[in-house]
């Protein structure tokens, strides 16, 4: 049995020394070579993971059929497959390929201005309270950092590492992520926000309402097009009420995504757009606000 | 023989760290409970700790501690830095002062455990500069700590059943 012993603790302060360079290397280097490398090694194996999942998924999901139903589907589907079986062969693939790329394509026919880049959700930290996670897509995808997340139904997040082949999701329930955002009917603007007792409800703030806000209960949000970094119009979500602040005169809205970032498992990332990195672009007349912050100003500043 | 078996050992260690990490970040395979999900490769670094000597304790705790870099997006070596001087710490307890079972196991996981997930809250919420800090402790961190607790228990199986058969004490 070894025990406590001076060589230990040499070999201990030499492993702490070494790690403790490592972090403090680490931020000051971005994607770090360390970062890169168990990028590089992880992320197909979280890749692996999550196909071996789904496909297990699907073949416990039987209904609740008797045991009569499956034999005597099992005796039908091997006749057919003993029929089909050739030309079976890529037809889920293509199925699923197809699947994708009809996605995309709404989404681009919806968005013509869009450069999109299809991505899986492959990994989620169960120490991430904020549900941020990892797709499988990164530098040699073309995506970036600040690159917007989106799905067919809304914002999901923003891009916040990125390496060879994976990259980290900031989703839109974490404390840092500030959204430019403006409720469609009114015109009124604010910053779509988080935090931790919201992103437990799986819900988001409108920030920076006036006392006279004509937003209602029902009225949809999307992205203002402020700061840059997501284009105007993608929808994030749906109000649930509206509260007054707590720390100043002004009103917010509660605000349930669209995208249930939880348990998301296909996303966009948009690589670019028109206005792209533009901090004025498209930029909404502000609520007057006299007494709140100006949410444009916050959201060139926030959004992030 | 007995050297043969010590790397055997190691190499399964290393395997179970790979396919627990691969486990918890799946997504949808683990369910959540309060919203919060197991650190699996926390308890697996944890255990092995506990039935093995100081310098592959720290080491494998290291290699865990990594894994959780990557999947946690915390600064790369953060979790490495407190896995490895934790799990050297518990080696060296379980080793010297404490007779290691299953009881003695779950009291070890209970401290060691709480110190891990105490130090994530601190580092990376309330050093974030995050609000509601306290709320986040109780309704997200807390629960991590059971479920990542209640998962001593399989991971301690498993590094019994690997003493037993690959020897060590």
């Amino acid at each position: 049995m070894e025990k406590f012993s001076s060589r230990t603790f040499k070999i201990l302060i030499v492993a702490v020394v070494v790690l403790l360079g490592i972090l403090i290397y680490s931020p000051s280097a971005g994607s770090s070579i360390f970062a890169n490398l168990f990028g590089t090694v992880s992320a197909p194996l979280l890749t692996a993971g999550t196909s071996m999942t789904e496909g297990a998924k699907e073949f416990v999901d039987l209904d609740g059929m008797s045991r009569e139903d499956l034999k005597a589907l099992y005796l039908e589907l091997s006749e057919e497959n003993r029929k089909l079986r050739e030309q079976l062969v890529d037809y889920y693939e293509m199925k699923e390929e197809n699947a994708s790329y009809e996605n995309i394509l709404s989404v681009k026919d919806a968005m013509p201005d869009l450069s999109l880049t299809a991505a899986s959700v492959v990994g989620r930290d169960p120490g991430d309270v904020f549900y941020d996670f990892t797709i499988d897509r990164g530098s040699l995808s073309g995506i970036s950092v600040g690159d917007a997340v989106i799905t067919e139904m809304g914002v999901v997040g923003v891009v916040e590492e990125v390496y060879a082949t994976s990259s980290r999701v900031r989703s839109i329930l974490s404390e840092e992520t500030q959204i430019g955002a403006i409720a469609k009917e009114t015109g009124e603007s604010g910053v779509i926000s988080s935090d931790i007792q919201f992103a437990n409800s799986g819900k988001v703030r409108l920030n920076y309402l006036t006392r006279d806000t004509q937003v209602q209960p029902g009225a949809i949000i999307t992205t203002s097009g402020t700061g840059g970094m997501f284009p105007g119009d993608l929808l994030i979500g749906r109000v649930d009420s509206v509260e007054r602040s707590n720390t100043d005169s002004s009103f917010y809205a509660i605000v349930t995504p669209y995208v249930d970032v939880k348990t998301v498992s296909d996303v966009f990332v948009i690589t670019d757009f028109d206005g792209k990195g533009d901090v004025q672009a498209n930029l909404p007349e502000p609520s007057p606000s006299p007494e709140a912050e100006d949410p444009a100003a916050t959201a060139q500043k926030g959004e992030a | 023989m007995a050297e043969r078996k010590k790397w055997m050992r190691w190499v399964l260690y290393a395997v179970q760290l790979l396919v627990l990490f691969v486990l918890q970040e799946t997504p949808g395979l683990l369910p959540f409970v309060m919203g919060a999900k197991p650190m699996l490769i926390l308890a697996a670094a944890l255990t092995i700790a506990m039935v093995e000597d100081c310098v592959p304790a720290m080491a494998f705790g290291i290699f865990a501690g990594l894994l959780a870099d990557f999947g946690g997006g915390s600064a790369m070596g953060y979790h490495a830095l407190v896995f490895g001087v934790l799990c050297f710490l518990l080696s060296g307890l379980c080793g010297t002062r404490i007779q290691i079972h299953l009881f003695t196991a779950i009291l070890m996981g209970l401290w060691s455990c709480a110190v891990a997930v105490l130090l994530d809250w601190l580092v990376l919420y309330v050093a974030r500069g995050y609000s509601l800090a306290a709320y986040a402790l109780l309704n997200a961190y807390l629960p991590i700590y059971f479920y990542t607790l209640l998962m001593i228990f399989p991971c301690y199986g498993l590094q019994f059943l690997n003493r037993r058969f690959l020897g060590r004490r």
